[in-house]
């Protein structure tokens, strides 16, 4: 009960926006950080996002979501055969969705303090064709074929906030540094990994087998948080900020967010077993309820799942490294940025690539930032962002990722959008 | 600067617009896995369809017999023979019987009516003495005595003793009787004076007396004088008459003919049950066994008439030799009962009878003389038809059968009977359990299209040496996969037959551990939308 309260917890914050922060990145002229902001801005001391109003929310699914999902009548009709029709290797989802619920800094003596709270929902899942095609398909289509199952079969989801305590300062003219240090609370989790399992089904017709055979060689586990207290389920992480200005115009940066852990109390279930199983043995002087009963009893030994319950463990947060250059024109009103990002996932790695530019509309005070970007869900996301600033105290951004997906919805497997209000005053 | 009010009305706005854009659900489509999976390798031996009970047996090399071992189907004790050889009999001719015999002679009737009470008192009565001069031979019919133990004999030693007792108040002056065991043999008895409680003792000898077919003695009383007391008055009591018996003694029969009854064989015939007519055994034994503890000699004739189910009869005329302390023993086998077994038998009856040469002397000891059966019909069959049936309760699978798209069930069927095997499953609904729900048939691909498995590879002498496989695929229908799902009692019927054979010629054993293995594998199509 407390781990779906947990979860509708989970969405009712994800999917109701309430809270929020964009995830900005260096794609702003002037925004890569908002304390860079603060410290630009010598009439102000202070930073405040509107509260509930801030978030980001990215999606990548392969294959494409509308694929196999659409709305007719009022109904979402997800399309489980049109979705196995369009794996290649792996389906792959990835959904990280971020909060900002608080943010506040203060420029004090040239040092910009922040503190805040973010809450963070990363769901990451990675199926091979195989499976999805036994799951929504069936097993007939693999007779007489292995069907091997690595350890690239998982899921995994946590969601968790952080309350963070911040420190920027300008070191001299070239560097700026800034630094979070993270206290980390887990919400829940949940993961479901397979390690090397594989299937074999063979036709054994006019033989004196039984007209179907298989066997089954098991290795999953699996994980869920078991505490729900308060005081359960902490972690610390780090974010850091490192801007180096090689001259007026080109700068480079680096950007490391939720470096860090939370030592989870979960429960952790394996199952590791083979089985061979060419149907039940019946003879008629048997009971056949019975000897399915038995045969339940066999398998539950066979693939006996070990349960070993409340246990500590050290699971690393989904960070991400961000590696990036800018060149500004002389004019000031023009910069373009090249960047490379790593995103952790469960048990690989997301590179992306990325080119910006950025125009400063200065008689609007707005800035509009097109990119390009790439991975391995996307190779042609064209992003945009806006940028606003009101009465030089109001700022707000719009991100919207992947324009091109609304064009082709098909082969859309990219999705992201976001919204930041904060205030300087 | 936003107030509070702005904030919650803001709040407000975007949970209904939230819960306004939530759609009616979710649904599923494309999701109709095809699915196969081994289910059942059911194993059914022979013993499951003939257990060893009753009169069926499995012996050492698990060959499946139809055995009956009884040593006392008929048991003649010595009393019996005792009895023969000691024969006596007893009867009464009173003056109640005979004043009864005379009630509607007019001449007579009205006489003696008058002279006494013919309701005959039990404490007696005095009547005039000159009533017994109305009975003489006239009044007195011809009667016999009957006697059970034999119909037919040759004496060669022996006496028959004849005595007769005078329970009237009054004297026999003359009595002549005329004595006949059968037709065309007489003995003349004469007595005279004999006074009233006198016995006469008459002695006849039984050497080399024969007597055919008769199982009684002829009294005619051809002369009857009694004496005439006149006025005198006497008393009668319902007992005055003439005292009549015949004892045999120290007889000894040449040939002594005994019928030894007729009944039913109480033999347990279940096993034949299975069998459609036609059956033919390769070496079928029925034995007679007799065990005489006796000094006598004979022979025991009999027939066995075995009748089908139908009513269609076949006989076995048997005989038996009876040796002098000693057993005996006649067997019939093969082409001999061959029609018995044939028909094949549901009711075997027996009539039979000894005949016999003994004396009282030879009747030793409290032993009887034992007549017993020995059946062992072993199951090598060569024509058969055999209908086999077993059940297996299932508890039915709880399931909508509308998810279903299709269902194949795949089999090999590996037959290890001898036999052409039909296989079939009837579904059955214990609470129907007039009608069944289905059958299904297991045609095969590789068995002409028909539902008859060819037999199993046999050697000369008739033992499998090898399995023959069957494989195919039953496409269930909606109907068959809902009895399917809905049956609570899936009978197993199996008839096996001898006609597939690959030598007609061929004996084949039926051993209970004789089996066959009916794998199958399931192929669906689940719509799961």
């Amino acid at each position: 009960m407390i781990k779906q309260l947990g979860l509708v917890l989970v969405f009712l914050v994800s999917y109701n926006t309430l809270y929020s922060q964009i995830s900005l990145e260096p794609t702003n002229l002037d925004i890569s950080i908002k304390e860079e902001l603060l410290m630009h801005d010598t009439s102000t001391f202070h930073l405040m996002q509107i509260p509930l109003l801030n978030f980001d929310i990215e999606m990548y699914s392969n294959p494409g979501v509308f694929t196999f999902f659409e709305t007719i009548d009022n109904s979402i009709i997800i399309d489980l055969d049109a979705y196995s029709n369009h794996v290649d290797d792996f389906a792959s989802h990835l959904v990280d969705i971020q909060n900002s619920l608080f943010y506040y800094a203060l420029e004090h003596r040239q040092s910009i303090y922040s503190f805040g709270i973010n809450h963070r929902f990363f769901l990451d899942a990675s199926l091979s064709n195989e499976l999805v095609s036994l799951l929504v398909d069936g097993n007939y289509q693999y007779l007489n074929q292995t069907i091997d199952l690595d350890n690239n079969n998982y899921i995994n989801l946590s969601n968790y906030f952080s309350l963070f305590f911040g420190y920027t300062k300008r070191i001299n003219e070239q560097f700026l540094l800034s630094t979070k240090l993270k206290l980390i609370k887990g919400v829940s989790e949940l993961g479901v990994n397979n390690q090397n399992s594989s299937f074999l089904f063979n036709d054994n017709f006019e033989t004196v087998h039984n007209p179907f055979s298989s066997e089954i060689n098991a290795d999953v586990e699996s994980f869920v948080n078991s505490n729900y207290n308060l005081s359960s389920n902490l972690g610390f992480a780090t974010d850091l900020y490192l801007d180096y200005n090689y001259n007026e115009t080109l700068s480079f940066y680096t950007k490391v967010s939720d470096l860090g852990f939370i030592m989870w109390e979960e429960n952790q279930y394996s199952s590791l077993g083979y089985f061979q199983f060419d149907g039940l043995d019946y003879e008629l002087d048997q009971v056949l309820s019975s000897e399915f009963n038995n045969l339940q009893d066999t398998l539950m030994d066979i693939f006996d799942i070990k349960e070993s319950l409340s246990v500590q463990q050290f699971r690393i947060l989904p960070f991400n490294i961000n590696l990036g250059i800018k060149y500004v024109f002389d004019n000031k009103l023009n910069q373009i940025n090249a960047s490379y990002t790593i995103q952790k996932l469960f048990n690989n790695l997301l590179h992306t690539g990325g080119f910006s530019y950025v125009h400063y509309f200065n008689d609007y005070s707005f800035s509009l930032i097109p990119s390009y970007s790439f991975n391995k869900f996307n190779y042609t996301n064209f992003s945009i962002m806006l940028n606003k600033r009101w009465q030089n105290r109001f700022y707000t951004n719009f991100y919207l990722d992947n324009m091109l997906g609304f064009i082709d919805r098909v082969n859309n497997r990219n999705i992201g959008f976001g919204v930041d209000f904060f205030i300087l005053f | 600067m936003i107030r509070l009010p702005q904030i919650i009305i803001s709040i407000f706005i975007f949970i209904v617009g939230f819960y306004s854009c939530q759609k009616d659900g979710v649904e599923i489509n494309g999701w109709s896995p095809e699915l196969i999976s081994p289910i059942i390798n059911a194993t059914i031996t022979m013993s499951d369809l003939i257990p060893e009970r009753g009169t069926t047996e499995y012996d050492d090399n698990n060959l499946i017999h139809l055995a009956f071992r009884s040593d006392t189907i008929y048991v003649l004790p010595a009393e019996l023979l005792l009895d023969i050889t000691g024969l006596n009999i007893d009867t009464m001719v009173t003056i109640e019987q005979l004043v009864l015999s005379v009630q509607d002679d007019p001449t007579i009737g009205p006489i003696i009516n008058s002279l006494l009470d013919t309701t005959f008192p039990e404490e007696g009565q005095e009547v005039v003495g000159a009533l017994f001069g109305y009975l003489n031979e006239d009044i007195i019919e011809p009667f016999s005595f009957q006697f059970d133990e034999f119909s037919d004999a040759a004496f060669n030693s022996g006496n028959l003793e004849i005595e007769i007792t005078n329970n009237l108040p009054v004297a026999l002056e003359n009595v002549e009787i005329n004595i006949s065991p059968e037709l065309g043999v007489y003995w003349d008895v004469n007595i005279v004076d004999l006074s009233p409680g006198e016995t006469a003792v008459h002695i006849i000898d039984l050497s080399n007396l024969t007597i055919t077919n008769s199982s009684s003695i002829e009294l005619d009383i051809e002369t009857l004088t009694i004496e005439n007391v006149g006025a005198q008055m006497v008393e009668v009591t319902p007992e005055t008459g003439f005292e009549f018996s015949f004892s045999i003694i120290d007889v000894g029969f040449d040939n002594i003919t005994l019928p030894l009854g007729g009944d039913t064989v109480d033999v347990d015939l279940a096993l034949f049950e299975d069998f459609d007519s036609g059956l033919r055994l390769e070496h079928p034994r029925f034995t007679i066994n007799i065990e005489n503890p006796f000094g006598l000699s004979g022979n025991i004739f009999g027939q066995l008439i075995a009748f089908s189910p139908n009513g269609v009869s076949e006989n076995l005329s048997i005989e038996v030799d009876i040796d002098p302390n000693a057993s005996s023993s006649a067997t019939y086998e093969d082409d001999e009962i061959a029609g018995i077994i044939e028909l094949p038998p549901a009711v075997i009856e027996y009539e039979a009878h000894a005949s016999m040469s003994f004396s009282a002397s030879d009747i030793n000891g409290e032993d009887p003389l034992r007549l017993g059966v020995d059946i062992d019909f072993p199951l090598v069959v060569n024509a058969a038809n055999l209908s086999l049936k077993d059940t297996i309760i299932f508890n039915g699978v709880n399931y909508d059968i509308s998810k279903i798209s299709r269902m194949l069930l795949h089999y090999n069927f590996i037959n290890k009977f001898p036999l052409g095997t039909e296989f079939s499953l009837v579904l059955h609904d214990s609470l129907n359990p007039i009608n069944n729900l289905d059958t299904l048939e297991f045609v095969g691909s590789s068995n002409s299209g028909n539902n008859i498995i060819n037999p199993a590879i046999v050697n000369e002498y008739g033992n499998v040496i090898d399995s023959v496989i069957s494989s195919g695929v039953l496409t269930m229908t909606d109907s068959e996969i809902n009895n399917l799902l809905n049956t609570n009692k899936i009978i197993i019927d199996i008839t096996l037959s001898s006609s597939d054979s690959q030598n007609q010629d061929q004996y084949v054993s039926i051993y209970s551990d004789s089996e066959c293995l009916l794998k199958v594998g399931l192929e669906t199509e689940v719509n799961l939308d």
